[in-house]
């Protein structure tokens, strides 16, 4: 296949404007239509909100999915999409699991959306998500200038590009003793890092296709943009990492996505669809909690991980990816580890690697002294399999301006990281039944029992026991660690007339999820039984007043 | 008549008016002759706009020293006001190194603006008559933000407040995590415009007694004192529960701490409390972040604190490791020259001499910028009464007991609200007494000027030691066939590097260049020398040897050499330094 052919089956059709519906990749402007249309054909429940302009001008909406009142307290889930550069393809899988919640008859859906807002951002980052329809066709994931990555004295004089003008920027690899990368030899296509462990010797130097344009002998090194969206935020933040910005949230969209966490506490949970993925296996546990010291960078209470799983496996989705990279300065790691929200990350594809070459009839058996084949020729075996045959390009001789005699070519952009068409609609079904187990799951405080015990002369022993029978805590553990959630807060109201001889002035309270429960007791006089009522309050909690004569 | 005359010529001469000898100019530190242009009284301390209003009349003295700058605004909409302040004459401001002065970032800690306000009026006045001063000004320039927290500053001036309150910007929080925005702040309860101390009479039940030697001092009762009880309680300081959770005073206005919110080393509020929920949350850190990051011709911070007598420098976090070696030299060098200037002040790492703060301004502009930068804890307490070893066994031994009798004998007893009754909407009959706001972290009138006028002139050596490059006289060599070597020297004469070794380690900001151009000149190759007696031990640039890119720069008090190989037909060259954080240096050099 030639590239141009590659080319044309990744990129999507331009026009019409295609719905989500079709499986199509959206770009900005058919995205902004699909949320439109999804607002209009649902105006009651689906909302847009703006959230941000990127620096290149295209906005970042938020949408926000709710059947009746707002009251404040409604418990939320935030869904992020989008955020990684090159999985812009998400974006239509988290429009798609709304617009599939918004249609569902199942009465246990209609009424979680009736008793909790799904907030949606489809696109987190919609200046490095246009790359994926751009000619060249190039993965990106930076959108600000960060700095002079080779230390030459100029800044961006090195971008990938498409030096052969085949639409793609793919690799280039040029024969060299020095080099660190070999030919697999289970697959000529493939390429593998040289094990110096093993004495092996590279026979290549591989880099991103592109001018040299400071004549440095490399390519691509020193692009002009360096800073990443979801490298940009507090934790694990890496200073002096050009990806990593000048300072966490010192992009507008991170910060915005920040500023929006904080001004909705009623936010519970979050499910981010990027690169890092926590639900394929259990959530990682971290045993140690030095208090004061500087914050983690990964792991959870194990409480945490065990209800989060427990959640994974009660959705019945089969989460098959792998996280791919570090969390340090991501947004998930940001919401989970400061602020303790309920993070969910799914990394909602990842190329799986066959460990089986596909039989080919009269091909001969490999030597068997041959190595492991390397993770890119598993890739190979799985594209060949697939007859996907469009994300690879095979290895071509080129005349580099620069370098003189090279060989480009390489997985096409997106190749590893976007499903098939046909998978995306499963996955998008899938991650609506996720949300649904998700918004079933969301803590459901209640009072089990108050009650007073009249002690004689005037004086009651009243008692409160509240529950919470869903899977998740008011407030996870990592929450009640770092504070990013306040706990439920608890006051009996008396009359004036009344005094209240012990028991808290106000109670601050958490409930752990199936079935824990809190137990207050006040010692009150000058009032009736009857006229004691109680306030239960809390962020992702409708305030609520229960009479004792309601409770009994 | 002779006689005569001659006496009445000596009288009309002695009843002749003395000629009026003018003021001389500029205002050193000298108490006679000298009247300055702008009068401010150094023994007091000014509001917010007070402070603008004295920065604004040195700005309309020295128009074109001084210029202002709208940096953003606070919380609560007042200006944060950037005085940049440099002789432009001698080339733009932008061109030349800059000192960043701030100070009152810490709202109650309000003896940083005057400092900042000090420093520039000592500059203008002694800008033309001062030849160290008017140097300093043509090749360097100064950005001065007196009031980091103008809300905090006008909240402890106008409201309320103790010594170590308003210490927050004025963003609405909720400290106690009821949901509710500082709805629990103290309470003036005898509205004295102080929040001293509660205290409770109650006889044999108490947990004080008074100081038999002043009733103002409560002395608590020890454990084991044969069983007698005090006759009062102290309920702490003036206040009640306002929102009815069972504490009081728990959520007063802001609650969080903008010297915990810069980016290097930044930790969340469980780590650190007051941090914010992300580094340069509040819009006066960020507004300030901004401008520094996109300014790097600056090349030195201060940034005053109150109190303790301290020139302080990072590491904020034991974390971190060490300083740069070279940095530490540089450090160490002028934080030893502070402790001379400043006496009662110790140069000290924070972590280790203080205690642990994550994300602070100043390793956030050493850590993370590069740049050598410097905290003063203004004022030390020792300063009221120097020699504390003579009182500590006698009968004003202890620090209450010293401050005390300071109060008594320096102040006339004016610093100490004495206790008065007040009702309490729970204790019921109180007394409320104690210390007023303005004492204890801030110097008594009559040694604020000393205070405003060392710490000036630290800043000024600080300044001082900003870099300045200068390229020596080249020397050129012949070596036939049309190659010529030409070795050139640039030189630092000052004490800090043109990139201190952080931000080559960092890789922050743009390397030095040496470069040579000249028509119809051709560098064949060029490096840096190693060693000024052998010309073989250089180290010679990959690419474009015409720019030498130099990522350590150049030293402080120290300098760089290198070769330029060269030919052609060109008779004249020139050679650039060009960097952040010093003026560029040219020379132009024959060629024949």
């Amino acid at each position: 296949m030639t590239p141009f052919l590659a080319l044309f089956l990744l990129l999507p059709p331009q026009s019409p404007v295609p719905d989500a519906a079709s499986g199509a990749l959206l770009d900005q402007r058919e995205l902004q239509a699909a949320c439109a249309r999804l607002a209009s054909e649902h105006p009651r429940e689906a909302t847009i909100l703006p959230l941000v302009e990127s620096a290149a001008g295209r906005r970042v909406d938020i949408v926000r999915i709710a059947r009746g009142e707002l009251k404040p307290g409604r418990p939320a889930v935030l869904v992020v999409a989008g955020l990684d550069g090159p999985l812009a393809w998400t974006s239509d899988v988290a429009l798609e699991a709304a617009r599939g919640l918004l249609a569902s008859k199942d009465a246990n859906t209609r009424r979680m959306l009736a008793q909790a807002t799904l907030y949606i951002v489809p696109r987190a980052d919609p200046d490095a998500c246009e790359a994926r329809f751009a000619v060249p066709l190039a993965e990106t994931r930076a959108i600000a200038r960060g700095g002079d990555d080779d230390r030459d004295g100029a800044e961006g004089e090195d971008a990938p590009g498409d030096v052969d003008g085949d639409g793609l920027v793919l690799r280039m690899r040029v024969p060299d003793p020095d080099g660190e990368w070999l030919v697999d030899p289970r697959d000529p296509r493939a390429m593998r890092r040289r094990d110096a462990s093993k004495g092996e010797i590279g026979t290549h130097r591989l880099m991103p296709e592109g001018r040299d344009g400071d004549r440095d002998e490399l390519a691509g090194e020193d692009p002009l943009l360096d800073v990443v969206l979801n490298r940009n935020f507090p934790q694990g933040w890496r200073e002096h990492d050009l990806e990593s910005g000048a300072w966490p949230t010192s992009l507008r969209e991170s910060r915005a996505l920040c500023d929006f966490v904080l001004a909705h506490p009623e936010i519970v949970a979050v499910v981010a669809y990027g690169e890092l993925d926590n639900c394929a296996e259990r959530p990682k546990v971290r045993d140690e909690w030095p208090r004061r010291s500087p914050s983690p960078s990964e792991g959870i209470p194990a409480e945490d991980a065990d209800a989060m799983a427990l959640l994974v496996k009660r959705s019945s989705v089969k989460f098959t990816g792998r996280s791919a990279g570090s969390d340090a300065g991501t947004f998930q790691a940001w919401v989970q580890s400061q602020r303790g929200l309920w993070s969910f990350n799914a990394n909602l594809w990842s190329m799986p690697l066959d460990a089986e070459a596909p039989k080919v009839e009269g091909a001969p058996e490999p030597p068997p002294d041959l190595p492991e084949p390397g993770d890119d020729a598993k890739r190979l075996r799985w594209i060949d399999r697939e007859k996907e045959s469009s994300r690879f390009v095979p290895w071509r001789a080129f005349q580099h301006p620069d370098l003189g005699r090279v060989e480009v070519g390489g997985f096409a952009p997106y190749a590893l990281v976007e499903p098939p068409q046909a998978d995306r609609a499963r996955i998008a079904v899938e991650q609506e039944r996720f949300l649904a187990a998700l918004l079933a799951e969301l803590p459901r405080p209640r009072v089990a029992r108050f009650a007073a015990k009249d002690l004689g002369a005037g004086l009651l022993e009243v008692e409160l026991e509240l529950r919470n029978d869903a899977l998740l805590a008011t407030r996870s553990r990592m929450a009640r660690r770092t504070g990013g959630v306040r706990p439920l807060r608890v006051r009996l109201d008396l009359p004036s007339e009344a005094t209240r001889l012990a028991g808290p002035a106000e109670a601050q309270v958490d409930l752990d999820g199936s079935g824990g429960k809190a137990e207050l007791t006040w010692l009150v006089r000058g009032v009736d039984a009857e006229d004691l009522v109680v306030e239960i309050e809390g962020p992702q909690f409708v305030a609520t007043r229960v009479e004792m004569e309601q409770a009994r | 008549m002779m006689i005569d005359a001659f006496a009445c010529a000596l009288l009309a001469l002695a009843a002749r008016p003395q000629e009026a000898r003018p003021p001389l100019q500029g205002f050193p530190g000298l108490p006679t002759g000298y009247r300055p242009r702008v009068e401010i009284a150094w023994n007091r301390f000014y509001d917010d706009v007070e402070i603008d209003s004295l920065m604004a009349r040195l700005a309309a003295q020295w128009p074109k020293l001084m210029r202002e700058h709208a940096l953003g605004s606070s919380v609560e909409g007042r200006p944060l006001r950037l005085w940049i302040l440099g002789d432009e004459s001698s080339g733009p401001l932008e061109d030349k190194p800059a000192m960043w002065v701030d100070g009152n970032i810490h709202g109650n800690e309000v003896q940083g603006a005057e400092a900042v306000v000090y420093l520039a009026w000592y500059l203008l006045e002694n800008s033309e008559s001062n030849p160290e001063v008017a140097a300093l000004l043509k090749r360097a320039s100064f950005h001065l933000l007196p009031m980091v927290n103008p809300d905090g500053r006008a909240r402890w001036f106008k409201d309320a407040h103790n010594a170590s309150s308003s210490r927050t910007g004025a963003m609405p929080t909720d400290d106690d995590d009821d949901g509710r925005l500082d709805e629990d702040g103290p309470n003036d309860l005898d509205g004295d415009g102080h929040i001293a101390q509660m205290r409770k009479h109650m006889p044999g039940q108490g947990t004080h007694r008074l100081d038999p030697d002043d009733p103002r001092v409560m002395i608590p009762v020890p454990p084991n004192d044969e069983g007698r009880r005090g006759d009062w309680i102290l309920l702490g300081s003036e206040g009640f529960d306002d929102d009815g959770d069972g504490r009081v005073d728990e959520d007063g206005v802001g609650g969080y701490d903008m010297n915990r919110a810069w980016p290097s080393m930044w930790e969340p509020e469980h780590v650190q409390r007051g941090a914010g929920p992300y580094p340069l949350h509040w819009p006066e850190t960020r507004a300030i972040a901004e401008w520094i990051a996109a300014k790097p011709g600056i090349a030195a911070v201060q940034s005053f604190h109150n109190m303790g007598g301290m020139i302080l420098r990072g590491p904020g976090a034991e974390g971190f490791g060490s300083y740069e070696p070279a940095d530490v030299r540089v450090y160490d060098e002028l934080g030893r020259e502070g402790e001379l200037m400043l006496p009662f002040y110790r140069y000290m790492v924070i972590w280790k001499d203080l205690y642990t703060v994550y994300g602070g301004f100043v390793t956030w502009t050493y850590e993370g910028l590069g740049i050598i930068s410097f905290t003063n804890e203004l004022w030390n307490d020792d300063q009221m009464h120097p020699e504390r070893s003579k009182v500590a066994s006698g009968p004003l031994a202890g620090g209450d007991k010293q401050r005390r009798w300071f109060d008594d004998n320096l102040l006339s007893g004016a610093g100490f609200v004495d206790w008065r009754p007040v009702d309490h909407p729970v204790h019921g009959a109180v007394e409320v007494g104690g210390w007023r706001k303005d004492t204890g972290r801030v110097p008594p009138s009559f040694l604020i000027e000393e205070m405003l006028h060392r710490n000036a002139l630290f800043c000024i050596a600080h300044a001082e030691a900003m870099p300045e490059v200068s390229i020596e006289e080249p020397q050129l060599l012949d070596l036939g066939d049309g190659l010529k070597a030409l070795d050139v020297v640039v030189r630092n004469k000052r004490a800090i590097p043109t990139r201190t070794a952080q931000a080559a380690k960092r890789r922050i900001g743009l390397m030095d260049s040496i470069s040579l151009e000249g028509k119809d000149v051709e560098v064949l190759a060029a490096g840096v020398r190693g060693d000024r007696f052998r010309p073989d031990r250089i180290e010679l640039a990959e690419r474009e040897p015409a720019v030498l890119r130099l990522e350590q720069g150049i030293p402080g008090r120290g300098e760089v050499r290198v070769r330029f190989y060269l030919r052609g037909e060109g008779r004249r060259a020139t050679i650039w330094w060009r960097g952040e954080k010093a003026r560029d240096a040219r020379r132009d050099v024959p060629l024949d």
